[in-house]
């Protein structure tokens, strides 16, 4: 049972990058593709956690300090998978939606909150390993002397650490699914909380840095700190220098913490899976009817969706946050920030050239992690059905997913740009031409990403991560636009001698509209009937 | 009102309706029976346009279902064997959005979601998110929002599955109303006793072949449906 439990988690979460067009499997090619795209995005992370382990290591490695090497990253680690981990743990333990059906066989929770548990304890092993890994490999290449303990311990740790991530997360993913099921306007709270738990991580991962500076300077201080408060941390670091009495009192404790969480959680799965609201019912009280337009109704419908969902705002919208979070930072700091512009220009006489630019590409990064048009048309999922049966033009449907996307994605993009502008200095034709090639490419993303949900939809989905986390179209759209983001900036500097900012800027601005009257024409024609035949 | 000719859909090889025809005339509940996978739901698809068809021609009003497919759905309202509604709307927003897809004025939609919520009990409910609601409750909401613009032609598949007894005899009563007022029904059921003493007409599948249609005089004759039926599945 438990094997079957478990092969049928492992397909749910992960069995969607084998699957194509409503279901069917995938081909050959496609697979191949996938992974490919998976493992350069893997290499990507995990180069940028091999530079933080390369640095750490020379300086504590060969002084003796590899312990304190191990207790650092052994605790971004864990930073990183539960942060990683903690809503879909959420999502695949507590708010599956194959929950009643699950109740209703004759399963123990145990055996049940088991087989989920694996599905999440190896995506908290991917995690951990993305930054894990790479200290364990600059560590085999710093020490002076390896041993066997200290050649296996490393390893072995990385699926210790899992087991810590796992058992936090549920332990999280408890406390979020206890106060969901108290709330009515779920979708709201959650995204206020994972948003401080998202500013959390980057006030420490901004930190960090200054933290490794204070660390060679502090070093006793710290190596006491992780002694006393992180003590289990000073115990994993031990451990993965090769500690054989370390790594059993680190396993040990990681062991009796998972334990306990599974125990407890055991007792009381059915209980807060089936806890569905303490609210008091609302009765319904009628009210003057308004109608709308069935443009206005199917945006309303879109937006709707959208506002309803944590998960949906988070994942394609969290680019909206930082887009805001960073005008009002560049007011705060405006002082700073034209400082650090001054001194720049003063090695780079062509910076005012290329600052607008600059800025444009750093809205366009933001603008690409705002995928709302993704995942829009797989989220119909059953309910497909209705927009189908009902007299409306498949392309008001695309029309208006594509308008939730320029609306909820324009204002906060257009007015940070248009400060950042202003504290930047870059002159009125230069914000101007920013706000044109952002609106621009606004509506480039939307398109994108609505032709790629046409073209790839995944429409049986159970549990709703699934569209929106686990789709390739969304990381299509926002590598794709951080890549068009990285060659327009790399352009501009380049260029910087031979073509004017402005011009630069322009020139996108109109390959960029070119592109969205194509892509309006194609999404109007073709798109449409691809909709209707879904 | 609703004339099917020719009707042939195939997935992959295997032919879900073969060559079918039938003609619903206004005023006339069409029954249409036949054991699970004979083609009814993919029948009642293509019907709605929601499923491309390989052959044949589907017309609604004389309007074909292929060449303007939103002038014939705007003539009719569909309720599949399964209720998937929005979940992130409450009941209300629903209906809103199902009246503002079909024009429907604020004051007929007022009255209308009125009068049908009373007769199903489900205006009390209507403020909750479809996320609340148990099946039986979903499928009132389907057939209330089926009715919400006083549609000519109903396609409904299995429309009383999950509903109480009650619901079940208000929805039979809607139903002959709607027919006595020159609308048509076309649904798919199980239930044989519903089926013969609610229909005026029925039509048998088998195999996504029509085997019998007719009057329900002219298909039973002297014998029950249910006769009929196991004796043509034979």
């Amino acid at each position: 049972m438990l094997k079957a439990l478990i092969k049928k988690q492992l397909m749910e979460l992960y069995g969607n990058y084998l699957q194509g067009k409503n279901g069917k499997r995938r081909s050959r090619k496609g697979v191949i593709g996938y992974a490919v795209l998976m493992i350069v995005l893997m290499l990507v992370l995990l180069g940028a956690f091999s530079a933080i382990s390369i640095g750490l290591g020379l300086a504590l490695i060969p002084s003796g300090n590899a312990w304190l090497f191990f207790s650092i990253l052994g605790l971004m680690a864990l930073v990183m998978g539960v942060f990683g981990d903690v809503f879909s743990t959420y999502s695949a333990l507590y708010h599956a939606k194959d929950n009643d059906f699950m109740l209703s066989l004759p399963i123990p929770p145990s055996k049940l909150l088991f087989a989920r548990m694996v599905a999440v304890y190896v995506t908290g092993l991917l995690y951990v390993t993305l930054v894990f890994l790479p200290a364990v490999i600059v560590y085999w290449v710093l020490a002076e002397s390896l041993t066997l303990c200290k050649i296996l311990f490393p390893v072995l740790l990385l699926f210790v650490i899992a087991f810590l991530v796992l058992a936090l997360s549920c332990i999280l993913g408890w406390v979020v699914a206890l106060i969901s099921a108290r709330l009515k306007n779920k979708s709201y709270i959650t995204v206020l909380l994972s948003v401080v738990l998202i500013a959390l991580y980057y006030v420490v991962y901004f930190r960090i840095n200054m933290l490794l500076q204070n660390i060679m300077q502090h070093l006793d201080a710290i190596a006491a700190t992780m002694q006393s408060a992180l003590y289990p941390f000073y115990q994993l670091g031990l451990a993965a220098d090769g500690n054989p009495l370390a790594m059993l009192i680190f396993t040990a404790m990681v062991g009796v913490l998972f334990a306990i969480v599974y125990v407890v959680l055991s007792r009381s799965f059915i209980r807060i899976v089936t806890t569905n609201r303490s609210e008091k019912k609302r009765v319904y009280k009628a009210t003057a009817a308004k109608a709308e337009s069935v443009q206005k109704a199917l945006y309303r419908k879109e937006a709707k969706r959208f506002t309803s969902s944590a998960t949906y705002m988070l994942n394609c919208g969290l680019g909206l946050m930082i887009t805001v979070v960073a005008a009002v930072a560049a007011v705060i700091k405006a002082g700073a920030v034209r400082d650090v512009v001054s001194e720049l220009a003063q090695n780079l006489p062509m910076l005012a050239e290329i600052l607008p630019s600059a800025l444009t590409a750093f809205m366009f990064m933001m603008i690409s992690m705002n995928t709302i048009s993704t995942p829009s048309v797989s989220l119909e999922g059953k309910q497909l059905w209705i927009l189908q049966s009902l007299p409306v033009e498949p392309r008001d449907v695309i029309a208006a997913k594509l308008r939730l996307h320029v609306i909820v994605n324009i204002v906060p993009a257009a007015v940070s740009a248009a400060v950042i502008g202003i504290v930047l200095q870059i002159g009125v034709i230069g914000i101007l031409l920013t706000l044109a090639a952002v609106a621009a490419f606004t509506v480039f993303t939307g398109q994108l990403g609505l032709m790629l949900g046409l073209r790839k939809p995944h429409l049986t989905w159970t549990n709703e991560t699934v569209p929106i986390k686990q789709n390739m179209n969304v990381l299509i759209v926002m590598f794709g636009g951080w890549v068009i983001a990285i060659a327009m900036g790399a352009g501009a500097y380049l260029l910087r001698n031979v073509l004017a900012g402005e011009i630069l800027l322009a020139a996108i601005t109109l390959v960029l509209a070119v592109l969205c009257l194509l892509m309006q024409r194609w999404l109007r024609g073709s798109g449409a009937r691809i909709f209707a035949a879904l | 009102m609703l004339k099917i000719e020719h009707l042939t859909k195939t997935y992959g090889d295997f032919k879900a309706v073969d060559d079918l025809s039938l003609h619903i005339a206004p005023g006339e509940i069409y029954g249409f029976i036949g054991h699970n996978g004979a083609g009814k739901t993919t029948t009642l698809k293509s019907v709605v346009g929601i499923q491309s068809f390989d052959a044949g021609e589907i017309t609604i009003g004389g309007v074909s279902v292929r060449s303007d497919p939103i002038a014939c759905k705007k003539q009719i309202a569909y309720i599949p064997d399964n209720p998937d509604l929005y979940e992130y709307m409450t009941g209300i927003q629903y209906l809103n959005f199902v009246a503002d897809i079909f024009g429907v004025g604020a004051v007929e939609r007022s009255e209308r979601i009125h009068t049908y919520a009373e007769t199903f009990e489900l205006t009390a409910d209507l403020g909750e998110p479809i996320s609340a609601y148990s099946h039986g409750m979903r499928q009132k909401l389907a057939i209330i929002s089926a009715l919400i613009h006083e549609p000519k032609l109903i396609l409904m598949d299995e429309p009383f599955v999950g509903l109480d007894p009650k619901a079940t005899h208000s929805l039979k009563l809607i139903m002959r109303e709607i027919c006595d007022q020159g609308g048509a029904i076309f649904f798919s059921t199980h239930v044989l006793e519903v089926a013969e003493k609610l229909c005026d007409k029925v039509a048998i599948i088998k195999g996504g072949r029509l085997i019998r249609c007719g009057s329900m005089e002219e298909v039973r004759g002297d014998e029950s449906l249910e006769s009929v039926f196991l004796e043509l599945e034979e």
